[in-house]
Parts: C-alpha cells; structure tokens; sequence
C-alpha cells in the first residue's frame, strides 16, 4: 500500500466538472510543505557539515572566527622593537578634548574649570571658544588619563573626548635616525618608519638588531668625545662582525623624534649611513690586504718612505714621518701614507678597484633603510687616485659602510652585509659564504690592527684583556675653496676584538675635533676616537659578559709579526 | 477524521518546535556574537592599556635614567675591565663596591648591602 501524505488523504469526493481544478489545487499545495522541508533539509545538512564533519579538534580554536577577532584587535601601526624586545616606537591611544559651545550653560565657570586643569590654557581664548556660536571647537589636544578623569568630573556635558592613537618613541633621541619618525598621520617619513612604512601599517611588528644598551653607549661616548674636544657631529657603529647585524648605530647631533618639525634639516641629516667622508687611514686597512692579497703576503717586504712622493704639483707626505725604509707592519701601525700609496701602486689602479668594489665600497650599500649616500669616487680615476685611494684621501664613503666593509675583511676574508633587522630565531643563523680575502690575508690583518693598538698610533685604544685591535683615520676636510682645509679634521677609528677571533666591530668617527690640554693640542684619531673605542668595549664586556683574558690566557696576537717592527734608535726589533 | 485531525495536529507540532528552536538558536547565537562583541572590545581596550604600560615602562627604564638612578642613588659607576679582571681571582666578583656600601651574599646572589635612605621622594 501507498503511503499518502495526509493533505491528500480527503474525504472529500468530487466528481464532474469541479473534480478537476480541485485536483489542481491539492496538488499545489504539496510544493509549499515541500519548500519548507527542503529549506529545513538545507540547514540540516549545513549544521552537520559544520558541527560534524568540519568540526575543530578538541581544544582547537575555530580559525574563522579568531582570525576575524585578530583582525578586529590589531589596528594600530606595528610596534618596532630593540633586539631584547625593548620599545623603540609604539602607539599610544590619545584623548583630544573638544567642547560644544550651544550646550554650555555658564561658559565663565567652564572655562576658569579648564584653566585650572591646564595651566597652559589662556582662559580669555577658552571663554571665547565656548561662547561661539558653533557646535564643536577644540580645547586641548593629547590630554592625559588624569586630566580626563578630572574633566569626567566636571560633570559638564558640553565638553566630551575624541579618541585618537599617537606616536611615541620612549627612547627618545636615543637611535632616532635609524629607528626614525613618523608624520601627524603616521606615516614613516625616515629611518625604518619609512623603511617598513607598508608593513608597520599593516599592523606588523619590526624587531631590530640594535642593543638599547649598546646604544646608549655608544652615544654617550661619542658624546663625550665631541665635548671633550669641541667637535661639531658625530658618528659610529658597533657590529657583529660574524652575523652584519648592527647593535648600536648613533649621528649625532640628534633629535627628538616628537618634535621633528622644529628641528633643523642639518640635525635630521643621518652621518652613520647617509653621510660620505673621506675617513683617510682606514683605507690602509684594505690596501695592505690587496698587497697581501694580490702581490706576496711577505710582511719583510720594505718601502722607502724617506722622500715625499712628487706627482705633479701633488706631494704624498706622511703625518708621523719615520723618514726610513719600512716594513709592511710598520707602514701599517706608523701609518704611513708614502707606504701605502707605494703598495697601491704595486697592486695597480685596476686591482685596486676592482678590490675595492668586491669590499663595496664603490657603489651605494644596500640596507634597509633609504638614508643610504653613495660614495664619491675619483673621476676619471687616474694612477694618482690609486695613490691617494690607498691611504683614503680622494674616496669618501659612509662610516657604516666602511665598517662593513672592515668586517668582511677580519671575518676570516667573508664578506660581511650590515642589516637591522632580527631574523627570525626558528630560521638559521646568517652565514656569510662570499669570500673575499683568503683566511691567511685577513689573519695577518688582525695582528696587524692589534698591533697598530699596542705598539703604533691605536695605544689608546688599549683595554686589558679585551686583546682589541684597530686602526686609526685622520683625515682633513675638503675646503669650500677645494684643496684640503688642514685645520678641519675628520677623526676615526675601527676597532675589533678579540683580535684572534673578532665577534664586534666598533668604529667611531668625530667631525671636526678640537685639539685641547689632555691631548696637547692634537686632534687626531688617536687622541680623539681611539679613547672612545676603549671606553665602548670595557664597558660592553661588562654588559654582553665577554670575561677579560687575565694573566696566562693573554696572549698578544700580534706577538709574531713584531720581529718585522724594528725601533730606529735602537735598531732592534721589538 | 480523527488520525487526519491528529496527523495535522502533529505537523503543526513539529512545525512550531522547528520554528522555536530555530529561533532559540538564532538568539543564542546573536547573543554569542554579542558576548564576543563585548570580549573583544574588553580586549582591545585592555591591550591599549597594556600598549600605555609598556611605553611607560621603555620609557622609565631608558638606559640613561637607570643610568641616572644607580650613580646618583647607589654610587655605581661601569666597572673597568682592570676591576674585572682583579676579581676574577675572588670567589665572589662584584666588580666595584662604593665607599662605605658593603657586599652581601643574599639568597645565592651578591647584591650591595646599603641601608635605604631617604631621598624626598617615596620611600
């Protein structure tokens, strides 16, 4: 038997004409119970798929709706970290006080209420505001929580609040031209604000590689050298040597980053990446490993610096003149300029720069900030720029790049890339594979930048135990009227240690030092950068927990290349 | 008649049970949502309170201000590394003792033995 449904189980029977229309009806009317049950069926089936067959595991939160919730949270501009997870920049939700004239009853009482919860408010301008005639005038902008509560208090409803996020750098000044600013709309407009703009919008967060601490070190001692010696800017780094990742990068003067609009373009300007200087000796540091490099790595081979070099008009002359016939370790701790420009010349114009680009020296460095400047190169580049380029007068380069470009040469002859941002812990560390010097070259580098600190023009960069090695920079500015201002100085120094195994670079630069009484007039390099070198590195061992080798465990690593110095009076060998 | 009257009585049943737990259903998720609403603006507002305390924290504990504190308040300076390097002899290093502040050993860590003083602010 077939089972009816019950809508067709009538009793009524008609017959004749009006059967059929009838007929017509009762079968119409199965389409509506059978929409409701297929629509009921439909829903049905969704639950199903959702409760049972797409159901999250025990514990698992549904994706769906957490990533809608995340999305919903995380508005603001990401946040932007030191390498310890310290706030460099964040966001700070604001309130801005406003008030609407047409519901204020006694405006007089308002505003002397107002006046007295901000002093700087004048309450002429105040009453005038809320005796206007419109319906909304600003009072005050980024009010604190405090002053909101006394506000709520007042119990005024003419005056309310907008919510508003802003900006803020707790650090201050303290790395504000690699971290940079943002403007009134929070767009980065310098440093990585403006670097990582596209991502810090999207609510990403940036943690950097810079040690706050390091940082304020960093700062303060350039500070410190800049007072002690009347200097007008500063600039200086401190590196990783294995990984290129920088843990302090200081310009200085700097700024505010609250207050960019009332700070000079000159203040802005970034002299770690963006400036290009002259540094003059370094560039020694690379000469000399071209020699070794592309000549002979024979450390007795012997360059006459008694007579100056005569190219034209141009005079090569030295700045601490040993008026002898010197080896290579003494051209390289005397730092004899004739030295250098004479292994130049050895190494010849093509070798040179084609050394010098493998270095990158020769073209803008790629980082992730925009504040990048590109060198100035000699052109044309003559024979006599080789010479000038050993010894670093002609070729002017960032001290950032410059730092990287030491790295490279005493991470064991591997290129070295500077950057700022931390890579991912779950990711391998950065191992860098490009060579650029043999293992051999950059050893005897290291003991010659260790030897240059205990025996040659780096002494004061001296600190027990630490066995740091580096090199000296004095170079004199370029004057408005061309030529070389000899009173306009730019003093540097780049050190590493430990010489054996270097971990750190540090490089500092001052523009424009003052010779005063503790330096007996000198404002050179080893007076002015060599001091801020040793202060940085005992104070970072202290920090980063690098234990002085005492007693036994030091060992001089420049201990072997000493048989090639030889004392003038005496004769002998150190 | 009748199993008609009870069939139609049945179907209307379970048409109003359907239609009441739908709608029992539909509340119970608005209100869900509205619950969540409600969470997440809790969230935010506690996350932005969170965003305040952090900032002031950075900001209060800026190298130079703790910097500040421990030479004005506890007279420490940077030790040298001569100073390391002289402790590193002693069974306990504490790289520089100030004048008249004495080092204890407190719960397996040395830490400066001075009796707080009162500075004018809070104690």
């Amino acid at each position: 038997m077939i089972r009816r449904p019950p809508f067709l189980n009538n009793h009524i029977s008609m017959t004749g004409s009006a059967s059929a229309p009838l007929a017509l009806a009762k079968s119409r009317l199965i389409f509506l119970p059978a929409f409701f049950i297929l629509c009921f069926g439909l829903v049905g089936l969704r639950l199903f798929d959702i409760a049972v067959l797409n159901a999250p595991a025990k514990g698992e939160k549904s994706e769906d709706i957490f990533a809608f919730t995340d999305k919903t949270i995380e508005t603001g501009r990401g946040k932007i970290l030191d390498r310890n997870g310290v706030l460099l920049a964040t966001n700070i939700p604001m309130l801005s006080l406003y008030a609407d004239p047409y519901l204020i009853r006694d405006p007089k009482a308002v505003a002397e209420q107002l006046v007295e919860i901000f002093p700087d408010l004048s309450y002429g301008k105040t009453l005038q505001q809320l005796q206007s005639k419109g319906r909304f005038a600003w009072i005050k902008r980024n009010i604190s929580p405090a002053s909101y509560k006394k506000i709520l208090h007042l119990g005024e409803p003419g005056l309310a609040v907008k919510h508003n996020e802003k900006r803020v750098y707790p650090q201050g000044p303290l790395a504000a031209h690699l971290v940079g600013y943002t403007n009134v709309d929070r767009q980065g407009l310098a440093g990585l604000e403006a670097g990582f703009n596209t991502l810090l919008d999207q609510g990403e967060d940036i943690q950097t590689t810079l040690d706050i601490r390091l940082q304020h070190l960093l700062h303060k001692e350039i500070s410190r050298a800049m007072d002690d010696f009347t200097a007008k800017a500063g600039a200086g780094v401190i590196m990783d040597v294995k990984t290129g990742e920088i843990l302090a990068g200081v310009s200085l003067p700097d700024f505010n980053p609250h207050h960019v609009t009332d700070t000079s373009s000159s203040t802005l300007f970034n002299r770690l990446t963006l400036g290009v200087y002259e540094l003059g000796s370094m560039f020694k540091i690379f000469s000399t490993a071209a020699l070794l490099e592309y000549h002979s790595s024979d450390l007795n081979q012997e360059f006459d610096v008694r007579e100056p070099i005569k190219i034209g008009r141009f005079q090569i002359r030295d700045y601490h003149p040993e008026n002898r016939i010197l080896t290579v370790p003494e051209v390289f701790m005397y730092s004899s300029n004739i030295g250098s420009a004479k292994m130049g010349e050895i190494v010849g114009t093509d070798l040179l720069r084609q050394f010098y680009d493998r270095l990158g020296l020769l073209s803008p460095l790629q980082f992730e900030i925009r504040e990048v400047g590109r060198p100035l190169l000699p052109s044309p580049w003559r024979d006599i720029n080789t010479l000038t380029a050993s010894y670093g007068h002609g070729i002017a380069t960032s001290p950032l790049q410059m730092s990287a470009a030491v790295a490279s040469i005493v991470n064991n002859g591997l290129e070295v890339k500077p950057t700022l941002i931390k890579h991912d812990e779950h990711h391998q560390k950065i191992k860098y594979t490009n060579r650029i010097v043999s293992e051999n070259t950059s050893h005897i580098i290291r003991k010659l930048l260790r030897l240059t600190v205990t025996e040659g023009t780096g002494g004061n960069a001296d600190v027990a135990g630490l066995d740091i090695g580096g090199k000296t920079g004095t170079a004199e500015k370029i004057s408005a009227s061309g030529g070389y201002d000899h009173k306009k100085l730019i003093s540097s120094f780049v050190g590493t240690f430990p010489s054996h195994d270097p971990q750190y670079i540090i490089m500092v630069m001052v523009d424009e030092p003052h010779g005063n009484k503790q330096s007996y007039g000198y404002a050179t390099a080893g007076w002015v950068a060599a001091p801020a070198i040793a202060n940085i590195a005992s104070q970072m061992a202290v920090l980063l927990g690098i234990t002085p080798a005492s007693g036994g465990l030091q060992q001089d690593y420049s201990a072997d290349i000493k048989q090639y110095v030889h004392l003038e009076k005496k004769g002998e060998s150190l | 008649m009748r199993r008609t009257a009870l069939r139609y009585t049945a179907l209307v049943a379970f048409l109003c049970l359907s239609g009441f737990i739908l709608l029992k259903t539909s509340q119970s998720v608005q209100n869900k949502e509205a619950e969540l609403q409600d969470i997440q603006s809790k969230i935010l507002t506690e996350k932005k309170h969170i965003e305040v305390l952090n900032a002031e924290w950075a900001y209060l504990n800026t190298p130079y201000r703790l910097e500040f504190l421990a030479s004005t308040y506890l007279d420490m300076h940077p030790p040298r590394s001569e100073e390391t390097l002289a402790n590193l002899e002693k069974e306990h290093v504490f790289p520089h003792q100030p004048d008249g502040i004495q080092s204890i050993v407190y719960e397996g860590r040395i830490v400066p033995a001075l009796k707080p003083r009162n500075y004018g602010g809070a104690q």
